[in-house]
């Protein structure tokens, strides 16, 4: 079965202007082989929907402006309410203090990639989130 | 998997999506969910939308879904995007391009890669279209590469088979045409208030007179997506060939003759399949194609020899 | 003008005006003759062999140019150099060596650190700290719902509101923000980033001024007003048409100039498209194709070009490459002037002026070691000082982190006052001319702009390159092309890739009110309830009938601030005239 290939959602929550770490985080992906659903800025609840119907793997947010602590709490809460939270891996990056990584784990995210993670590092933790989603049972 | 169709069936847009997912990755449990499913197919209807890069495609369905919507219709939109061949990855940004598929869960929209399909179509399009039907939308846009080669794959899944076009082309008009000809029903003329709109809009004109095969002239919509004009034109356009095709009892016709091709087409696959694995596996059959190699026998007796094998050994 | 001339490049303009002009030699003729003869023998006998095959060294930045560099500079290397010609004197054409004849004598870099977060209280209470401790002006900066123009009851705006900069949503909010402070003492450069949403902010501040009784003329300051920001480096989720994004930059020019005659209405970027991702001669090509683009229309609607070019001003990014970054400035400067002069002909001095305000680069810090941030930034604003900046910002250590805190801003501060009163490098103007190897590159960044600005020229001009694509890939590509360099080590960032200790990583940051956005929500339902609705309901339809007849834009935008419209709404406006514009594809 192929279920090989890995499908990822990237999205900035809210309004954020910088999309430099998206982009060049999407462009890594797609040369790993992985399909990227590029959302850019969206709402929690866009992302959501967007999540559901291409069945993503991952969902993949980039955080530039410093609200992941609240952004990210909401896209999890979501996720949960809609029953998603356990056929798909979160992944969040971007510029995060240190001190707030064991927090946004807390909260749900399978990873925090910080401002300035390699390449490497990115797609192993991208593939090893993929890895860690279960078959979904209804 | 019983779990998931009782979803389906209570329309569950978690468990369309999960089906959708296994049929694209080409599930062993397809036949079994074609089975669950097929009996409900039969109710959409199906647009197909091609046309070159910088058409501005993505724009006008975006437009259309919004008029269907406004009309009371559930959309689902399928996107495809091409597989880099180097990586196996893709890029799916059409999803970004649509507004109205953002706030609204009367649209579904999948995103499809080509998976090295060719054609301009990601592989098992024709599967998840019925699904999509089965769940109950009403109608299905699907939105495609649009390189000018032969989306002859349309006419395949397509009831209403769109093509976009812009003024300013030139060359690829040209390349088009061969391909346009055969197969629309509508064209659209897209950023129509560039120079050239009325140019194009002869050539299609003049193109169209030599074309005799049905009773349906296909229709010319000029159009400016971006200004919001021409899309209820569109529209009509895409209503009027529906009642056409019921009308005329063709859209019977062609759904017959699509139940048969389908079954063609799994056939072929069923073959290609058990081809594929007899060649690999088959030890017998491994040592003909060596001495196929080695330039020893000559390629089609050889291929006779081996088809003789694999009719014998079931 | 003929139609020949007309379809010049404005390189084949300069070159037709600099190529019959009389060179004065610096050197004498004998003289370069005998320091050949001493390089040549130098060159055979002293250097080795190797080093002499890899006589040009290629630096490798962060956001650096890739230029060759020779291993050594002579007056051989600018023998061709007119001193007069090439150079001037400070405040003399062609302005290479400053814009003022005595430069930071007279009239220090302006101190500006960039201020905002949370609510209008929080950062007026931060505003008034580092006016205390010695900043000459204000720097502001809003958070991204402000910015991306959602009020904060949007649900894009869920999670984000004054995060970032400053949440400001209608006119009241600037009082707040400004409670106490004299704005006709205090000049403040108020990012507001793009065309349309200076459209909608500065006239709130416009409108505060008049209801602090304070005519429009005493106001000083600026805005950025750009178009490169809105279209080419933001990301959004939708975007105006880049031809209408120009015109609303061009009216608010317009309105600015004949309004608020001390206010600089446009600060070119720069800073951002080069953050993004791509080289400092880009950066400046783009800058100067935008300017001339501005001039182009401004004439167009029957201004004369010294009305204009007299307020114009620069926003650079400050790179780690030292000297690239002193000669590009003076380059810019030059190359400016010779544009002014002699494509536009333009009668002022004053117009012809390349003034900037410079921050150093964000991107070029590191979350690793921050405290190295602090030397980088140092060594960056140098270079700025040493280049002839007018103004100055020093981005904090904690950049890569979160939004400054208290601390870090302070010591941004602290680089540029040692800077000015400890190092002694501002007694003497351009200090570094003069020096061979800094002449020599600033003719070689001279040469690679006016290069870029063609290939611009040849896409149509700088809003058809936005609008066709180029620019965007343009920047893709390097961007791609530079973090796999930093990847693979060929661009070395101490304690990031290269002498990596993983020490300090643990690190108190900056935290903000996360209560700021309930106490603005609640803010903002009670100006929506208090406020006249059928004044802004017909505000706006005005503005909407403006837009689409062509009038400026900005008047109808401070009668919108007036009426308390607030900045989602106005925004709602423009999408709905213009309609959206979907950005070419990066893949």
């Amino acid at each position: 079965m192929e279920d090989k290939i890995i499908k990822v959602l990237m999205c900035c929550l809210g309004p954020e202007t910088h999309n430099r770490g998206i982009i060049l985080v999407s462009s890594f992906l797609k040369e790993e082989g992985m399909e990227v659903v590029y959302m850019g800025n969206t709402t929690a609840e866009n992302a959501i929907k967007a999540a559901t119907e291409e069945d993503v793997k991952i969902i993949g947010v980039s955080s530039l402006s410093g609200a992941h602590l609240r952004t990210g709490k909401r896209l999890l809460e979501l996720a949960k309410q809609k029953g998603l939270d356990k056929s798909m891996a979160f992944v969040i990056g971007g510029v995060i203090p240190p001190s707030d990584v064991k927090t946004l784990k807390e909260m749900g995210f399978h990873n925090v990639c910080v401002s300035g993670t390699k390449r490497e590092e990115l797609v192993e933790v991208m593939k090893d989130a993929a890895n860690s989603v279960g078959v979904y049972h209804f | 998997m019983e779990m998931l169709i009782k979803r389906f069936m209570q329309k569950d847009r978690l468990a369309l999506s999960k089906l959708i997912t296994m049929v694209e990755n080409n599930s062993p449990l397809m036949l079994d969910i074609m089975e669950a499913i097929y009996p409900l197919t039969g109710k959409a209807h199906v647009l197909g939308v091609t046309g070159p890069p910088g058409a501005g495609k993505s724009t006008l369905v975006d437009k259309l879904i919004r008029t269907f919507r406004s009309e009371g219709y559930s959309v689902g939109v399928l996107c495809v995007d091409p597989s880099s061949i180097f990586s196996g990855g893709a890029f799916l940004g059409d999803r970004v391009r649509m507004e109205w598929a953002y706030r609204d869960d009367g649209v579904f929209l999948r995103s499809l890669a080509t998976r090295g399909a060719l054609g301009g179509l990601a592989p098992r399009t024709s599967e998840i279209i019925k699904i999509m039907d089965a769940f109950g939308i009403d109608v299905i846009i699907v939105e495609t590469v649009g390189v000018g080669q032969m989306e002859a794959d349309i006419m395949r899944y397509a009831d209403t088979k769109i093509v976009v076009s812009v003024p300013g082309l030139g060359d690829q008009m040209q390349a088009l045409k061969a391909g346009i000809l055969e197969i629309a029903d509508v064209f659209v003329v897209n950023k129509a208030d560039i120079n050239g709109a009325r140019d194009v809009v002869d050539d299609l004109q003049m193109m169209l007179h030599l074309r005799k095969d049905s009773d349906w002239t296909p229709e010319i919509v000029l159009t400016e997506a971006l200004n919001d004009r021409g899309i209820i034109e569109l529209y009509l356009a895409v209503q009027r060939h529906k009642d056409y095709l019921s009308k005329s009892g063709l859209r019977e016709l062609q759904t017959k003759q699509r139940r048969e091709n389908t079954c063609h087409y799994a056939m072929q696959e069923v073959l290609k399949n058990y081809m594929d694995k007899s060649l690999e596996e088959v030890e017998e059959i491994r040592n003909i194609l060596q001495t196929v190699r080695e330039g020893d026998i000559n390629p089609y007796k050889a291929a006779d020899e081996i088809m003789k094998i694999l009719l014998k050994c079931n | 003008m003929s139609n020949n001339e007309q379809k010049k490049t404005t390189a084949e303009i300069l070159n037709d005006n600099l190529k019959n002009k009389g060179k004065s030699q610096v050197y004498d003729p004998t003289y370069l003759k005998k320091v050949k003869e001493g390089l040549d023998s130098w060159k055979e006998n002293v250097v080795k062999p190797e080093v002499l095959k890899n006589w040009e060294a290629v630096p490798l930045t962060v956001l650096g140019s890739e230029i060759p560099r020779e291993m050594v500079y002579t007056p051989l290397s600018i023998a061709n150099n007119d001193y007069e010609e090439q150079l001037g004197n400070p405040g003399e054409e062609p302005f290479t060596r400053g814009i003022h004849s005595n430069m930071y004598r007279g009239r220090t870099f302006t101190q500006r650190q960039l201020v905002g977060f949370g609510g209008p209280e929080d950062t007026n209470a931060r505003i008034k700290y580092l006016l205390d401790h010695g900043a000459t002006g204000i720097n502001l900066l809003f958070d991204m719902p402000t910015i991306q123009m959602y009020d904060c009851d949007d649900p894009m705006s869920t999670g984000s509101v004054g995060s970032c900069g400053v949440s400001v949503n209608h006119v009241k909010d600037w009082e707040l923000l400004y409670e106490g402070i004299d704005i006709a003492k205090e000049t403040s450069s108020i990012v507001t980033h793009y065309p349309s949403n200076s459209a909608c902010l500065f006239p709130m501040y416009l409108v505060m001024a008049e209801q602090r009784g304070i005519p429009w003329d005493q106001l000083k300051g600026s805005i950025q007003n750009d178009m490169t920001l809105e279209e080419l480096v933001r990301n959004s989720s939708e975007y105006i048409p880049p031809k209408d994004c120009f015109r609303i930059e061009c009216d608010n020019i317009e309105f600015i100039r004949k309004n608020v005659p001390n206010w600089n209405f446009i600060t070119i970027n720069g800073y951002n498209f080069r953050e993004f991702g791509t080289s400092g001669v880009t950066e400046m090509a783009v800058a100067a194709a935008h300017g001339m683009a501005i001039m182009d229309e401004m004439l167009r609607r029957g201004y004369e070009v010294d009305w204009v070019a007299e307020r114009l001003a620069f926003f650079w990014s400050g790179g780690m490459d030292f000297f690239e970054e002193v000669s590009r400035l003076r380059a810019m400067r030059r190359l400016w002037y010779r544009i002014l002069k002699y494509k536009y002909k333009a009668k002022k001095d004053r117009s012809t002026w390349m003034r900037c305000h410079l921050q150093t680069s964000g991107i070029s810090l590191v979350r690793e070691e921050p405290y190295n941030n602090i030397i980088r930034s140092s060594y960056e604003a140098l270079a700025a000082v040493l280049g002839g900046v007018q103004s100055l910002h020093v981005d904090s250590f904690d950049e890569a982190i979160s939004v400054p805190s208290e601390k870090a801003s302070l010591i941004s501060l602290r680089t540029q006052q040692i800077i000015e009163h400890e190092t002694g490098i501002t007694s003497v103007v351009d200090p570094l001319g003069g020096s061979y190897y800094v002449e020599a590159l600033t003719n070689e960044m001279e040469e690679r702009i006016l290069a870029e600005i063609t290939e611009i020229e040849q896409q149509g001009g700088y809003v058809e390159a936005i609008a066709n694509g180029y620019l965007s890939r343009k920047i893709f590509n390097y961007m791609y092309k530079e973090q796999t360099r930093i990847e693979k080590g060929e661009i070395k960032i101490v304690g990031h890739n290269y002498q990596k200790s993983g020490e300090g990583e643990d690190f108190e940051s900056f935290r903000y009110p996360e209560e700021c956005e309930a106490r603005q929500l609640k803010s903002l339902h009670e100006h929506r309830q208090n406020r006249d609705n059928a004044k802004v309901e017909q505000a706006l339809e005005e503005l909407r009938v403006a837009c689409k007849d062509g009038k400026n834009i900005m008047e109808y935008t401070v009668n919108c601030a007036r009426a308390g419209c607030t900045v989602g709404e106005q925004w709602k406006v423009f999408k709905n005239v213009f309609g959206l514009w979907k950005k070419p594809s990066l893949f």
